[in-house]
């Protein structure tokens, strides 16, 4: 993997708001001999919602990384916010399944460590972390180290973290793939829920059928490091949209495309 | 990592546990200690008591001074194969290519039995405080190094790439992530080289040397005078034992996470 300038590129102020949030233009990106993303180009709009789904070892991963500016790609571009992006970019929020959390931190540090760079001084970052502990109803965990939570609590920190840095665009991979049904549904309402009250822009890999259709606005059907096909989503947004018969027909349609691209 | 989500415990010890351990290992030593006294019935085990007013009497005139100079040889020698180690550890841990010139020199240099040069140190350095620290370091630094080494090789390339996406530069990497992830194995390594730290010490001191609690116990030996001979010993363990301690310490405040989640 290549090293990547930690500085933003300060584009982002300059740069035309009209325009698609992400663009990415016949991406390629290998590890090594290995390709692992190939001729991959597609956008999504400004405050827009995007589920990328495929079966295990598709690229997905990899797309996320990319779109985080934590690997180079070999070929193509990448533009986000309208600027090509050279670096890893303050304003994007990436979420991890399984290492979004420090151990050693607690959850109040876990949030915030990121922000003393960002010069925010003491007393703003205890009063930010903790509004979003509290908004994310973790606030009396706060003291609590990552090996102390349950899984669901886990990954509303780690969701906590990338919103305390007041991300415009925000990557998760498998965001709920390592929970019960119950608190899978609950981390899912409560991504639906930042979506509605922040101007963000979603981009959400996926192993779920369900998930995607559940919180894309629109689908990517990824097979063998390729975009195969690309679904939008009328049922994105509908309230109960898990009981809507539109939902569980979306739903059929996505997964014969898989099967198909398998 | 991630184990079945159950409650998380963190084992509570009630304040006076350690103290009561404590107490109790001490008790067993003297009961052996005592055991042994009587079963062999010589000088050459003076009893508990009679080692216990030879040590009160004579620690606060040169058994003091021999004391500190060994702590102070055995802080030096663990402060300096700290640095290069971690320093060392650090650059090796993080980039493979400095990996590839170093580890084959490490591991050239690491089975060697470096308590054999001590004569050479000595000629070399004099017979002071230097040969003695740098014999220590000499052995030391080699396992502050590879356990460094290993400790990052360790972390997850994907708390690397998590903690790189918050925008955080080398710096941040290091305070936040590298350093705090290998602390425990680090705490290990200065344990382990505490306890070689001291029997090198030890050697070392009992040559061509005046002072040192190596130098106290060894002449206590040739003057036959058992009782002085294992005051000597009752304060390097005293001493090996207060380091222990330390680092036991260290641990508890800096190392919590460890524990947490572990019944
Ligand atoms: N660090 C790496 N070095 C070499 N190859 C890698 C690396 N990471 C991923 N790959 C390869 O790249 C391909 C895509 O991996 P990626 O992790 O992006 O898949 P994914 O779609 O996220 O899979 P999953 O759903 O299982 O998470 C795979 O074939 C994988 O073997
Ligand atoms: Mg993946």
């Amino acid at each position: 993997m290549t090293e990547v300038d930690a500085r933003g590129t300060g584009e982002s102020e300059t740069a035309a708001p009209a325009g698609p949030m992400i663009e990415v233009d016949r991406l390629r990106v290998s590890y090594g001999t290995e390709t692992a993303l190939q001729d991959v180009s597609f956008s999504v709009e400004r405050r827009a919602s995007c589920a990328v789904i495929g079966p295990s070892g598709c690229g997905k991963t990899t797309l996320l990384y990319a779109l985080a500016g934590l690997l180079k790609p070999d070929e193509g571009r990448i533009r986000i916010d309208g600027a090509p992006l050279e670096a890893i970019r303050p304003a994007t929020g990436l979420i991890l399944q399984e290492y979004g959390l420090l151990p050693w931190k607690t959850v109040r540090d876990n949030i915030a460590f990121p922000l003393r760079s960002r010069g925010l001084d003491r007393h703003r970052r205890r009063e930010r972390t903790d509004a979003i502990l509290g908004d994310l109803g973790i606030g009396d965990q706060s003291d609590k180290f990552p090996g102390e939570l349950s899984g669901g609590q886990r990954q509303r920190v780690a969701i906590g973290r990338a919103l305390a840095l007041e991300p415009d665009l925000l990557l998760m991979d498998e965001a709920s793939s390592a929970l019960d049904a119950m608190t899978r549904e609950r981390i899912q309402n409560l991504v639906l829920g930042i979506f509605r009250k922040r101007p963000v822009t979603l981009l959400l890999v996926t192993h779920s059928i369900e998930e995607a259709v559940l919180l894309g606005g629109s689908i990517l059907v990824m097979a063998q490091g390729r975009i195969r096909s690309r679904v939008d989503n009328p049922c994105f947004g509908l309230p109960d949209a898990r009981d809507a018969q539109a939902f569980h027909d979306l739903c059929r349609i996505i997964r014969r495309e898989l099967h198909e691209t398998a | 990592m991630r184990r079945p989500d159950g409650p998380a415990r963190v084992p509570r010890q009630r304040p006076f546990a350690p103290l009561l351990r404590t107490v109790y290992a001490v008790l067993c030593l003297l009961a052996s200690w005592t055991i042994l006294h009587v079963a062999i019935g010589s000088a050459i085990v003076p009893s508990p008591w009679v080692t216990a007013a030879a040590f009160v009497d004579l620690l606060p005139g040169a058994l003091g001074l021999h004391l500190l100079s060994s702590l102070g040889r055995i802080l030096a020698a663990l402060s300096a194969s700290l640095l290069l180690g971690v320093v060392v550890g650090l650059w090796t841990g993080l980039s493979a290519r400095s990996d590839r010139w170093i580890a084959p020199i490490v591991y050239l240099l690491y089975p060697l039995p470096k308590i054999a040069f001590l004569p050479i140190l000595m000629i070399l350095f004099g017979l002071g405080n230097a040969p003695k620290i740098l014999l220590i370091v000499f052995i030391l630094v080699f396992q502050v190094l590879l356990a460094v080494r290993d400790g990052v090789r360790e972390i997850p390339a994907e708390w690397f790439l998590s903690v790189r996406s918050t925008g955080l530069g080398r710096g941040g990497l290091l305070v936040h992530l590298v350093l705090p992830a290998i602390l425990p194995k680090l705490l290990t390594a200065v344990r382990i080289g505490i306890g070689i730290g001291l029997s090198v010490l030890f050697f070392a001191e009992s040559f061509a040397t005046t002072y040192g609690i190596g130098y106290f116990i060894m002449n206590s030996w040739l003057l036959v005078d058992y009782p002085d001979m294992y005051a000597g010993i009752l304060a390097m363990s005293l001493m090996g034992w207060m380091l222990f301690s330390l680092v036991d310490l260290l641990e508890s405040r800096a190392c919590r996470w460890v524990r947490v989640g572990k019944t």
